[in-house]
């Protein structure tokens, strides 16, 4: 007998945030995860493609992925782990002057770095974190949605409103 | 004739046309915010429709800024010569940076009003830097209806602070300054923090590096001769909070105790509401954030009864009181909940079946759960709202001898007087612990006449969600409202501190619902 598909089911921002939920009590701790976790995400992303679609739907993707990772380690009782690992690799793009920025590939990443780095260069943790509470609220709020494409479309704009324009 | 209206044409930089929901949100102050700036001058249409409007709504809805933005009106009217030169304009002279024109017949058809009609006209009377006048409305169907028309609509930019803003509270550090902290015995100047952190830092801010060490902005008062205002601060510095403080043992005077009236701080960011924010009686105005269950309620209860029970001369002594004087810290609570919520024109509390206390106790449940799991729950929730000597609205008298924690109840009030924010006129609160509930369902203006009656002697603890689930008052928006406005506007200030306790309050109900499209 078939399962019946739920909605949720899809793999979205709506979901893996649900799941997250569960596993880390405190919205601080929640939304610094997620924060570490999307700019962590786009940091690995590679494309060959010329598409700007495929492009844009390569990223959430990739942003999808890592907060599965991030999940997986939750339910282990290490997220904690996790978010060391992750700031290991974000935290260099702050600090250092000559780090090595070109190797990024993501233009979403390199938008949110741009305003990170702009506004908030010496308090960008306090920012990633608030910015996650933020999406994370959102997207409790609407729900979740159906249709791959609709999903990435929404979760990729999402991300863009809270991290790269600031939600305003 | 063409060439005498061109000469006439008034320049401005920008030209507003406020809708009556930004009125009704901001009051009066939505002037002072629309002024020019840098030797700018600007101009704020008011259509006499929308004046109409305005004080129809002012009638039917709970909430001052309409009535208060007509009387403002009505006083500038007064005070200023009107310019009248040109045909259904007359235009008022607010300040350097703001002249506020009121708009009629014939310029306009008042019988069939429009919107359009009326941009037309004012870009044809008024020369504006800004190429076309801009309305300004929180309404989406405005945002819509005129956006699609191709004319500006900005939401009021400067009653928007949103959620983020109840982070200020307690901000993350970084490793930095954590070390430089370190090496520095724990405390250092606040400018170096400030320059460290690349952002301004307030007093009673706190700065967290780990889940149990924090740091918090302080210094030492200076005060007015009378030491009624806090002037300034000297030393202003950023020190780490002592060790012995992950115990969450809280400091009341001389003494540690490690729960009041039974209920323990049950982690640091509850620990550091109630002994930073709570206890101390320097910060008049505190504001409590979180979300259901996060323990705003319960903490700010218990310690509101703390500080108005009557203790022995010893005690008075412990807690730093005058021992001469017989009394608690503060002479009684009065518990302040929104119009919308509690009556008002939707909810007729007075229709309602049985005595008063019957009628509101839904809205008091949060209360009366934290009083049930109190060391208060021996005594009975509603003697908290009976008047000792008298039956009051409750229909019935305080018992006597009621003894709490080896304090006993004023002898002369209520402990909680329950009001609502449209019974505040002409009044003003002195030597009181006020408790603004649900400060979210305030709007902006109804936030500040709330707080200007906050009188000496008296403290403010200002308690809401800034991600709520609903909002009852149809005015407020997350962005918009008296919680996030309130945050803003006060926490520059030495007198006042912000936390949000941040534990998840999410339930899965709430969460399955969010699934739930009712249109399917």
């Amino acid at each position: 007998m078939k399962s019946r598909y739920r909605r949720e089911d899809e793999r979205q921002l709506f979901t893996l945030f649900k799941q997250l939920g569960l596993q880390i009590e405190r919205e601080r701790d929640l939304g610094r995860m997620i924060g570490y976790s999307i700019f962590g995400s786009l940091l690995d992303f590679r494309t060959n493609s010329n598409s700007q679609e495929e492009i844009i739907f390569g990223q959430v993707k990739q942003i999808h992925s890592g907060l599965e990772v991030v999940v997986d380690y939750a339910k282990q009782k290490e997220y904690y782990n996790k978010l060391c690992e992750l700031k290991s690799k974000v935290d260099p793009w702050f600090r250092t002057e000559s780090f090595p920025r070109e190797s990024a590939q993501s233009r979403l990443m390199e938008n949110i770095f741009s305003r990170l780095y702009t506004y908030y260069s010496k308090s960008y943790e306090d920012r990633l974190k608030r910015d996650g509470v933020a999406i994370y609220n959102e997207v409790m709020r609407d729900g979740p949605l159906e249709g791959k494409k609709n999903i990435l479309i929404h979760d990729y704009n999402l991300i863009d409103w809270f991290f790269v324009k600031g939600g305003k | 004739m063409k060439k005498k209206r061109e000469e006439q044409k008034k320049q401005y930089h920008e030209i507003f046309v406020p809708f009556t929901d930004v009125y009704r949100l901001g009051g009066p102050e939505v002037f002072k915010n629309l002024e020019g700036k840098d030797g700018n001058k600007n101009l704020v249409v008011a259509p006499m429709p929308l004046i109409d409007r305005l004080e129809k709504e002012g009638e039917q809805y709970q909430g001052s800024g309409a009535k208060d933005t007509l009387d403002s009106l009505k006083k500038i009217q007064k005070r200023y010569p009107a310019d009248l030169s040109l045909e259904g304009i007359a235009i008022y002279h607010f300040s350097e940076g703001l002249d506020i024109c009121s708009v009629d017949k014939p310029l306009i058809d008042t019988n069939d009003f429009s919107i359009t009609e009326l941009e037309a006209k004012l870009k044809a009377s008024f020369d504006c830097e800004k190429s076309q006048p801009t309305l300004i409305t929180t309404k989406p169907r405005y945002h819509m209806k005129f956006g699609g028309r191709g004319m500006s609509v900005e939401d009021p930019k400067f009653l928007l602070f949103g959620p983020d803003t109840a982070h200020e509270g307690i901000i993350e550090g970084n490793e930095e300054l954590f070390a430089k902290l370190q090496e520095n015995g724990g405390k250092i100047n606040l400018e170096d923090a400030k320059e460290i952190l690349g952002r301004p830092l307030y007093t009673h801010q706190f700065i967290r590096f780990t889940e149990q060490d924090f740091a918090r902005v302080s210094g030492e008062y200076i005060y007015n001769r009378d030491t009624t205002r806090i002037i300034d601060m000297d030393d202003p510095h950023l020190k780490l909070l002592n060790r012995t403080e992950k115990s969450k043992g809280l400091q009341i005077g001389s003494r540690i105790v490690d729960n009041i009236l039974g209920i323990k701080p049950l982690d640091m960011e509850q620990y550091l509401a109630t002994q930073y924010g709570l206890l101390p009686p320097e910060v008049e105005l505190f504001i409590i954030c979180g979300g259901a269950g996060s323990g705003k309620t319960v903490l700010s209860y218990v310690t509101s009864i703390d500080n108005v029970l009557w203790y022995d001369e010893q005690e008075r002594k412990r807690r730093g009181l005058n021992e001469k004087k017989k009394g608690g810290r503060y002479e009684r609570i009065i518990l302040l909940k929104p119009f919308e919520i509690v009556g008002g024109s939707r909810r007729e509390v007075g229709f309602l079946p049985g005595k008063l206390y019957d009628k509101i106790k839904g809205h008091l449940s949060s209360y009366e759960d934290a009083h049930k799991i109190s060391d208060l729950k021996g005594i009975k929730f509603e003697e908290m709202f009976l008047h000792p000597k008298f039956a009051n609205d409750f229909e019935t008298m305080r018992s006597k001898d009621l003894k709490i924690n080896g304090g006993y109840f004023n002898p002369h009030s209520e402990v909680i007087e329950l009001t609502y924010s449209g019974f505040l006129r002409g009044r003003s609160f002195h030597d009181t612990l006020l408790l603004i509930d649900e400060a979210q369902n305030f709007t902006p203006y109804e936030m500040k006449t709330i707080i200007t009656r906050v009188g000496p002697g008296s403290k403010a603890i200002v308690m809401g969600d800034p991600y709520p689930d609903q909002l009852d008052n149809p005015l407020c928006t997350p962005e918009i409202n008296g919680l996030t406005h309130s945050i803003k506007e006060f926490l520059p200030y030495h007198y006042s501190a912000l936390v949000m306790l941040t534990k998840l309050h999410r339930s899965q109900m709430a969460e399955d619902a969010a699934k739930w499209k009712a249109y399917q």
